[in-house]
């Protein structure tokens, strides 16, 4: 159980406070909803790009990370397709810096030629490092757009190629700044050693003269219903293995489908007891790594199989291993115990995942996200409920062929 | 009206608060500590085995052996394992090092004692069964050949071969026919002779309450050892090969370096201060490597140095993908960097701001029950414990820019470096 308090802004600052006395720190983190999916057509990789120009100074604060190192914190963001994320760790008695660090950035950005430009080259190294220039590290680049035709989903984080990061120009950067960095599109939450009352005070005196910006709330064009099964065919520079990636449709983070899902996942793949371990990287062994996960996207989002082919197997009677699994799965009753299995698993994963400060930060922002901060305390429920139908039922119209989107990544 | 040009105060770091453990010898040799905190919910337990990679005649033999404990003992099959493991929601990991492996198990409390008699069961009765081994070497192939198409992953080793020499167990140099010729009977004689046959250490965290120790005393204290804790057998360190090397890969949109030397271990006296200098030059996110590298430059993503302190050693390596067509550019601004720490005393507001940040990394890593459980596991391997963090808190905030000055000179020198490039 997390308990926490919330409290909105005059602005519209979501502020949400747990407090800790178990550490000596604070995670204070900051959540802007904006990411890949508010980008442009031909200015894909934008919202990310943005994150790195995020940490070239402020109006009063041209130096931001020495001012974390120097009260003894540490700090870092990442992006995704619906939000940007940042944080910093830090001594709870200077919680100050922090909340200081952040408003001003929120308030003001120095945004700079010379810094745009040296930013654009250091994600295009990111790109080449983590996308490029590493064995199948393109899949996602691949993958969405085969999977998604209209929605912004279909772009990758990083961007669609290098290219369209060099486009960015200043005053696309500056528009994005206005656009999406203001209290009320952004949530602060603060987990650790610090009572929420003054928590609360020291981020009224911060952040609560920030004007708001009047963000109105995007609508996306939703995903087509998909109607035939997608293939692609990719080859790879002498690679040790084939590998194969299916995608299919699910539904939002918030939506009872995915915790379904999420547990489908675990039967599937979760654990040396896991179907997948059990029948295709022991008995058959036509795999020597296999995986399945959900996506958890704040719009409908993607169900991932994937797996490296062992040698010696064709990639066909790979698939038809897979495929077999996934239906197995869904046309018979589950036993009883196999569902208790995931569940307790889960269980046990909530209870771990609780200890951290850092994760109750990170979690209770993003619950907000989604527009329910109290599912935190909800999900484990949502799990225990799940029964042997309900996962026959979401399976049988999941793993159709015609929701399919599957993607061959020959070894040459 | 609010000056946010005026900075809060900043307040000074606390000392790491550091939580004793309760220790306990059993009769055969057993060691026990305990890190207990009743409010969690969790628990952990580490069971620390003298039987790394260095005690094994080949390659790959100490990482299968401890791999095995969880495919099937004398009365239940590997999946039989699994479902017990799963079942009561407890995650499991098996971590192979050079002097020391481990077996580490996290689970909800209510279920510790059939997590606990399951892994003793494991420890006592592994029976290596040949079908699951064949497995475990094919898919521990298939990684090895992945990674050995990732740049950074060749730079690394071809750092190590020139470090240490080429069959060195530092140089980690095991190759996919190293792994091919991993047999059962030498997998079996490495488990009785090192795994079965020396006492381990365990270290208990989280919620841990009497009842439950005492049916860890009365598991674990059952065993009998014959074998004690052995000597480490010699491997002769052959001197370092100075030098420039180019490996062409595939993959050359960008260039991984590794520049780099012997570095320095826990007890040298210098090792302090060359922490400090480390930190400075490419251990965080403000370093000098990252300020021009990446920040000024735009040569790469990320640059980053570390003294790793190995059981018997310790090396010192600067790390970077950079963009391919200024590799040679990105070493010349790296030795430059080395060159200004050798010539110039660092200067007391960028000290201080290290210091700081190196004493709060101090607390982050010190900081939680289960935290001090891993760190207490690490220092142990080298006779030291927890109280280790309180001296080198100490010994980090007493550096001076001349000692700084003094320890650059003697531990950076350039004609001693080995420098990397793949790709």
């Amino acid at each position: 159980m997390v308990k926490y308090e919330r409290i909105c802004l005059p602005n519209g600052l979501a502020c949400i406070y747990n407090e800790d006395f178990s550490t000596p720190f604070v995670a204070v983190n900051i959540l802007y909803k904006a990411g890949a999916k508010n980008e442009t057509e031909g200015h894909t990789g934008f919202a990310h790009l943005f994150e790195h120009l995020m940490f070239g100074g402020s109006e009063n604060i041209p130096d931001y990370d020495a001012r974390v190192q120097a009260a003894g914190g540490e700090n870092n963001a990442f992006t995704t397709n619906d939000y940007t994320n940042y944080y910093i760790i830090l001594p709870a008695s200077n919680l100050e810096t922090a909340l200081w660090l952040e408003s001003d950035r929120m308030a003001k950005l120095v945004l700079s030629e010379k810094a745009l430009r040296i930013q654009k080259d250091v994600v295009v190294e990111e790109f080449k490092q983590r996308y490029l220039n590493t064995p199948y590290g393109d899949i996602w680049l691949k993958l969405r757009p085969l999977a998604y035709k209209k929605h912004p989903y279909r772009r990758p984080t990083i961007g669609c190629s290098v290219e369209e990061i060099r486009n960015a120009s200043l005053s696309d950067v500056k528009e994005f700044y206005s656009r999406y960095y203001a209290p009320d599109n952004a949530i602060l939450s603060i987990s650790g050693n610090i009572k929420a009352g003054k928590a609360h005070r020291l981020v009224e005196k911060w952040f609560g003269d920030i004007p708001a910006a009047g963000y109105k709330k995007e609508i996306f064009p939703a995903e087509p219903e998909q109607k035939e099964a997608r293939r692609l065919l990719t080859h790879g520079k002498d690679l040790p293995a084939d590998a194969i990636y299916k995608a299919f449709h699910m539904d939002k983070r918030i939506s009872d489908e995915f915790y379904i899902c999420d547990l489908i996942s675990d039967l599937l793949s979760n654990g040396n007891s896991s179907r997948f371990y059990n029948r295709l990287i022991k008995g058959k062994a036509s795999f020597s790594s296999i995986d399945a996960y959900v996506t958890g996207d704040t719009d409908p989002g993607l169900f991932i199989v994937s797996g490296k082919i062992s040698p010696g197997i064709s990639p066909e009677e790979a698939e038809k291993d897979m495929e077999n699994e996934l239906h197995a799965l869904v046309s018979g009753k589950i036993p009883e115990k196999e569902i208790r299995k995931v569940i307790n698993k889960t269980e046990s994963k909530i209870a771990c995942s609780s200890v951290s400060y850092r994760n109750k930060a990170s979690e209770l922002a993003f619950f907000e996200m989604l527009g329910d901060v109290a599912l935190i305390n909800r999900e484990y429920e949502k799990y225990e409920n799940i029964s042997s139908e309900d996962i026959v039922r979401t399976g049988c119209k999941l793993f159709e062929p015609e929701n399919s989107s599957t993607l061959i990544y020959l070894k040459s | 009206m609010l000056d946010r040009n005026i900075p809060p105060a900043l307040n000074p770091l606390p000392q790491a608060s550091l939580i004793a453990p309760v220790e306990r010898s059993l009769a055969n040799g057993t060691r026990i500590y305990v890190f207990k905190d009743n409010q969690q919910e969790v628990f952990k337990m580490d069971i620390l085995f003298r039987a790394g990679r260095e005690y094994a005649s080949r390659p790959f033999i100490a990482d299968t052996a401890l791999n095995m404990l969880n495919e099937g003992t004398f009365s239940r099959t590997g999946r039989e394992i699994a479902e017990i493991f799963d079942f009561h929601g407890a995650y499991m990991g098996l971590y192979t090092g050079f002097v020391q492996s481990s077996l580490s198990v996290v689970s909800l409390y209510k279920h510790a004692g059939t997590i606990a008699g399951l892994i003793a069961e494991m420890i006592a009765e592994s029976r290596i069964p040949e079908e699951e081994m064949k497995i475990f070497l094919k898919n521990r192939k298939q990684e090895l050949l992945l990674k050995l198409e990732k740049n950074n992953f060749i730079a690394h080793r071809e750092f190590g071969k020139k470090l240490y020499g080429p069959t060195h167990p530092y140089a980690n140099n095991t190759t996919p026919e190293d792994i091919e010729r991993v047999n059962g009977k030498d997998v079996a004689d490495f488990y009785t002779s090192h795994i079965r046959s020396k006492a381990p250490t365990l270290l208990l965290s989280g919620r841990i309450e009497e009842d439950f120790l005492r049916r860890i005393e009365e598991i674990f204290g059952s065993f009998s050892y014959c074998a004690p804790t052995g000597e480490l057998p010699e491997f002769p360190e052959i001197p370092s090969v100075p030098g420039r090397y180019a490996t062409e890969t595939k993959n050359s949109m960008q260039t991984s370096l590794r520049i780099g030397k012997k570095g320095l271990s826990l007890t040298h006296p210098d090792y302090p201060g060359f922490i400090v200098l480390n930190t400075l030059i490419g251990g965080y996110f403000g370093s000098r490597l990252m300020s021009n590298i990446r920040e000024e430059k735009g040569y790469t993503y990320g640059i980053h140095s570390a003294n790793i302190v190995l059981p018997q050693s310790a090396y010192w390596v600067i790390m970077s993908d950079v963009n391919s067509e200024y590799k040679d550019r990105a070493v010349e601004e790296v030795l430059k960097e080395i060159d200004i720490l050798r010539k110039e005393p660092v200067g007391e507001r960028e000290l201080e701001m290290v210091k700081t940040y190196m004493h709060g990394e101090i607390l982050r890593e010190t900081d939680g029950i289960f935290a001090q459980s891993d760190t207490f596991a690490e220092k142990l391997a080298f006779g030291l414990d927890n109280r280790y963090f309180e001296g080198i808190i100490r010994d980090i905030h007493a550096q001076t820019p001349e000692m700084l000055l003094s320890i650059a000179q003697r531990h950076l020198n350039p004609e001693e470096f080995i420098i990397i490039t793949a790709g």
